[in-house]
């Protein structure tokens, strides 16, 4: 028991702050590719097409997240950065996709009448689709926030630190405790994140639904 | 002003164009309402006033500039547009939503916000208790009133109106067509109005163009839609009840007659006998000529009690706004069992009244004067 307080209370804070910095640079950089990526994918020109890349990215989802972190080594060596790339990657799919759904699911007579009063194109991007389809892309960033927050434990093996280090010193040693610790508080770290994206949607709706 | 001049729209894979070398001109201030079966080309000419479809040859213009000469966003923002489906921002308030272009055009905060309030009570929405909802809190009239609201929001010259009181219950189509008839009384937009029903068209326009296959079949005002039509498919598209549709093409404000006695609330009952010999009913106002009632003169005498008059004022159930239709005027009749109704003037003031006689004698001499 002392030996489980102790871990909690010297190695576990380091380590879930590791945790959280390699989850937030990774997801807000997968925030910043995928959302631009699903705005372009539902413009004229490049709609017909967005099938077909969804389909590409699709089928890189279905590459199993060890692997992923496995091709990273190769090609980027081992360390915190190819950790991050690779988790960006693996975090873009639900993110662009939701993207897409939620611009392509708002009603065409909000953006006809957007058009026919005289908005932009831009202007009916930044003020008519991307906040009517701001929910749904809230909930493509919480899958995404729950999937890398897990493949992070995994990234552990190219040297990424985080609760991946508690979870693969307990495998390596036959401990475990600290591989339940770590597991249990890299649950409960998606749950923040799923419950704090959550948060906000309730707002708006609260708002105008 | 705007003119159509030889526009043709064809679309890949149609064996027909959807609008075929159209000719045509919107005189200023007017209601153009163009009408037709669905997939006559009537919505397509709408849209390609402000270029939402651009037209594949021919020329419009509006005020005698081709509107190609615009920028696409540019000519829009002075282009007033209503949908059926209203199309309201649901993540804007009804501030926010009528506030849009006016803003764009670069009004400064406090001119918006006196013309948002402005607009919102000509439109018959209270300011202060809408202005802040969104727009799932209305009902569907509230949010065709908002939407026309947007629409106005720049005093656009022209509008273009599509079905715009399709999507509404009977009893709130009607009455925002009337409410609508009389802003643009004051307003005079040049107005494109698009809708299926000829009913509203005979009612809404100052001209009416059906159109059949892409082609322009007749151009004309509503009367001469209704008792001259040009061919066969005119005169069926009008209906075989004519007669009945002519009542939504007169206002009670041309036919109505103040042949009634009229008497002051409290006033000396010599009066009562003076009309005893002529009239049998008299109507009852106050002294700022707002309804009162009406009396019954010969009860009144019969029952001997002159002095008294006042005890026997009876209310009307029903008046009528002198811009309601014929037709109104009819229903209004028949649902309260009444054969004469006073019709009040904007401020609430008497000004007449009508009869089912007059509506009668003067639907037969309209149908006369015009098929000969």
């Amino acid at each position: 028991m002392n030996e489980i307080i102790n871990i909690l209370l010297y190695d576990a804070p380091e380590l879930v702050l590791q945790h959280l910095i390699i989850v937030t640079i990774a997801l807000t950089s997968a925030i910043f590719l995928a959302v631009p990526l699903g705005v372009l994918l539902t413009r004229e020109k490049l709609k017909p097409y967005s099938n077909k890349i969804i389909a590409i990215l699709n089928t890189a989802q279905g590459v199993p997240s060890l692997a992923v972190i496995a091709i990273f080594l190769k090609f980027l060596g081992i360390g915190y950065f190819p950790s991050i790339v690779a988790l960006c990657l693996y975090g873009l799919l639900p993110i662009a996709q939701n993207t897409i759904a939620g611009i392509s699911n708002i009603d065409p007579d909000i953006l006809e009448s957007a058009k026919g009063i005289g908005l932009s194109k831009n202007k009916v991007l930044i003020d008519v689709e991307l906040p009517l389809a701001f929910p749904v892309i809230i909930a493509g960033i919480q899958t995404s926030a729950v999937l890398i927050v897990g493949t992070a434990a995994i990234a552990q093996l190219i040297g990424a630190g985080g609760l991946g280090k508690l979870i693969f010193t307990g495998i390596s040693q036959f401990r475990p405790e600290l591989t339940i610790i770590g597991a249990i508080l890299s649950a409960l770290m998606a749950i923040v994140f799923d419950r704090g994206l959550g948060s906000i949607n309730k707002r708006i709706e609260k708002k105008y639904k | 002003m705007i003119k159509i001049e030889g526009v043709s729209k064809y679309y890949k894979g149609m064996d027909r164009p959807a609008v075929s070398k159209l000719d045509l001109e919107i005189k200023e201030g007017e209601i153009c309402v163009f009408v037709g079966p669905s997939g006559c080309g009537k919505t397509t000419t709408m849209k390609m006033i402000n270029r939402i479809i651009e037209p594949t040859n021919g020329i419009i213009s509006i005020d005698g500039k081709n509107i190609l000469e615009f920028d696409a966003d540019e000519l829009r923002l002075g282009i007033g547009y209503v949908i059926q489906k209203v199309g309201l921002f649901p993540h804007y308030t009804v501030f926010e939503n009528i506030a849009v272009v006016p803003k764009l055009k670069g009004w400064k905060e406090d001119k918006v916000m006196s013309r948002v309030r402005e607009l919102l009570d000509v439109v018959d929405l209270d300011p202060d208790e809408n202005m802040y909802k969104y727009p799932n809190q209305l009902s569907g009239g509230q949010k065709q009133r908002v939407g026309v609201a947007r629409a106005m929001a720049a005093n656009p010259s022209v509008m273009l109106m599509d079905e715009p009181f399709g999507a509404v219950d009977p009893i709130t189509r009607n009455q925002l067509q009337n409410e609508f008839l009389a802003l643009q009384k004051k307003v005079k937009m040049t107005i494109c109005f698009v809708t299926h029903d000829i009913d509203e068209a005979i009612k809404m326009g100052d001209k009416i163009a059906i159109m059949n296959n892409g082609k322009l079949v007749q151009y004309d005002t509503p009367e001469n839609i209704l008792f001259s039509p040009i061919n066969e498919f005119v005169e069926e598209f009008v209906g075989s009840d004519r007669a009945l549709k002519v009542l939504n093409l007169l206002r009670v404000s041309s036919i109505m007659e103040a042949y009634m006695p009229t008497i002051r609330y409290g006033s000396d009952s010599s009066q009562i006998n003076e009309f005893y010999n002529n009239s049998n009913f008299a109507i009852v106002l106050n002294d700022d000529n707002k309804l009162q009632g009406y009396i019954d003169i010969n009860r009144i005498v019969e029952k001997k009690n002159v002095e008294k008059w006042c005890d026997y004022i009876r209310t009307y159930d029903i008046c009528l706004g002198i811009d309601s239709t014929l037709k109104d005027a009819m229903v209004a009749m028949l649902e309260n069992d009444m054969k004469t109704i006073p019709v009040l003037d904007d401020e609430k003031k008497y000004i007449g009244v009508v009869n089912f006689d007059m509506i009668k004698s003067h639907v037969g001499r309209e149908y006369e004067t015009t098929i000969e």
